[in-house]
């Protein structure tokens, strides 16, 4: 299916008349890559459908703010990255009374899943990167997975390319330890 | 012949040292042909002189090669032959040599560009895991999935609940409320609250102006309290008006008049129980 350009994609949004065949358009544009880079933060399915949803409708009202000066997907990107962090946060939150620490609870959903479609040594991979904090998650996924550029990386999530290099190293180090130690 | 022979093999002998072979060898009849050859070149630049135009353009240091108004692009010849050769290897499968061929867009420049980018970032990624042994050995997959049409309803839901969120109208006490009950706004009272309670305790300290006559530390008679010298044992020392100052007349009155009647009252108690 051939999509919008995000030039085309914008300059409809500004015409009131084809403003929501707009949003219609980055949906059917960005869904997918959204959803799994907020998939691979969330775990559960039914969570990322949500923060996905949100990711969106946060995008639609801040639309008339965004200065084109970052391209449409960085900012999107920007936009997921932040509601999942904040949705994680928020379970955080309102867990405080369970014993079972956020990254516990992420793992036996992952052990759940009926959607998830990897052998042993997939689920192993994926506990491992459960084990790591937040951002280095978050960065590892977009490196090791999407292989994102660092440039890009530093746009989305406004952090230094030599501070993600070192994240991602830290990650990728922590990750082969757990591997071969598990 | 004989002689030309032993003149040639002379000529050998002279440019190569004796009983050494000329390595050289030439096409078969080429000195019997050469004196036709230039003199027919002689014949044919003799020729053209007569036409001045002509012999200008073709000057004798110009190649044959040169001289030859058409040319074929480079490697003619050779992709000739590889053509020839695909079209004989095709005419053995009519049917395949039937389909025509689908004509192929040049490359543009961002693909180009794109690809570069693409190929140098593999590289990066690759360079980055040689460090990571078990994580390279790792086949990259994408290990979630999705139930079928998911992304078809996306876009609806997404449009649905927006347009759900617009329509819930919130009361202008919920917005105040919101407002005023905000994580920014509670930690800017918890500031305000403290200096507040620090400007409080500024402000009131009580005014205890401590004067060294109460606080007795002036080291002269004067700050010294009466409960000090009576303390210390200096009463002896001092004279009979200092003595009058230290004494509160109004007070020992009072004192002994109570103490007067507290006698009296002993007295006259001690006399009722006797009577009893």
């Amino acid at each position: 299916m051939q999509h919008h350009t995000d030039q085309e994609i914008m300059d409809m949004f500004r015409n009131e008349e084809t403003r929501n065949m707009s949003i219609h358009y980055m949906i059917k544009k960005y869904q997918q890559k959204l959803y799994w880079h907020i998939r691979k933060i969330v775990i559960d399915h039914d969570d990322t459908d949500d923060v996905l949803q949100n990711t969106f409708i946060k995008a639609w009202k801040g639309m008339s703010k965004f200065k084109e000066e970052s391209k449409l997907y960085t900012w999107l990107y920007r936009v997921a990255t932040n509601e999942s962090i904040t949705f994680l946060r928020q379970k955080k939150r309102a867990n405080l009374t369970s014993l079972d620490s956020i990254e516990h609870q992420l793992v036996s959903t992952l052990e759940s899943d009926p959607f998830f479609k990897g052998d042993e040594i997939q689920m192993k991979l994926q506990k491992a990167i459960l084990t790591l904090p937040e951002k280095q998650r978050i960065v590892f996924n977009m490196r090791y997975y999407d292989e994102t550029p660092y440039a890009e990386m530093s746009e989305i999530l406004e952090t230094s390319e030599g501070a993600l290099k070192a994240s991602y190293h830290h990650a990728a180090k922590k990750v082969e330890d757990h591997l071969l130690k598990h | 012949m004989t002689t030309n022979h032993t003149n040639q093999s002379e000529e050998e002998n002279f440019l190569f040292g004796k009983d050494k072979k000329n390595p050289f060898v030439l096409p078969e009849g080429y000195f019997e042909s050469l004196a036709d050859k230039v003199i027919n070149k002689i014949e044919v630049e003799e020729e053209l002189k007569q036409y001045a135009t002509l012999f200008a353009i073709t000057s004798p240091q110009t190649s044959a090669r040169e001289r030859g108004y058409f040319v074929v692009p480079e490697n003619y010849f050779i992709k000739n032959e590889n053509l020839l050769e695909y079209r004989y290897e095709l005419a053995a499968f009519n049917a395949l040599a039937n389909v025509p061929k689908p004509e192929l867009k040049p490359l543009t420049e961002d693909y180009l560009d794109a690809l570069s980018a693409k190929v140098l970032k593999q590289i990066e990624v690759a360079d980055e895991m040689k460090e990571f042994a078990t994580l390279s050995e790792l086949k990259k997959q994408n290990v979630f999935a999705v139930g079928p049409d998911y992304f078809d309803t996306v876009a609806d839901k997404v449009k649905e609940r927006y347009h759900s969120s617009k329509g819930e109208k919130v009361s202008i006490v919920e917005q105040v409320l919101g407002l005023l009950f905000k994580p920014k706004m509670a930690f800017a009272y918890s500031i305000v609250l403290i200096v507040g309670i620090g400007m409080f305790f500024y402000f009131n300290k009580p005014t205890t102006v401590t004067t060294p006559i109460d606080s007795g530390d002036c080291k002269t008679l004067a700050c010294l309290e009466r409960k000090e010298l009576l303390n210390e044992h200096t009463i002896q020392n001092l004279d009979d008006e200092n003595l009058y100052d230290l004494v509160n007349v109004d007070e020992l009155g009072k004192q002994l008049s109570e103490t007067k009647d507290s006698i009296v009252t002993t007295n006259t108690d001690s006399v009722h129980a006797k009577i009893k």
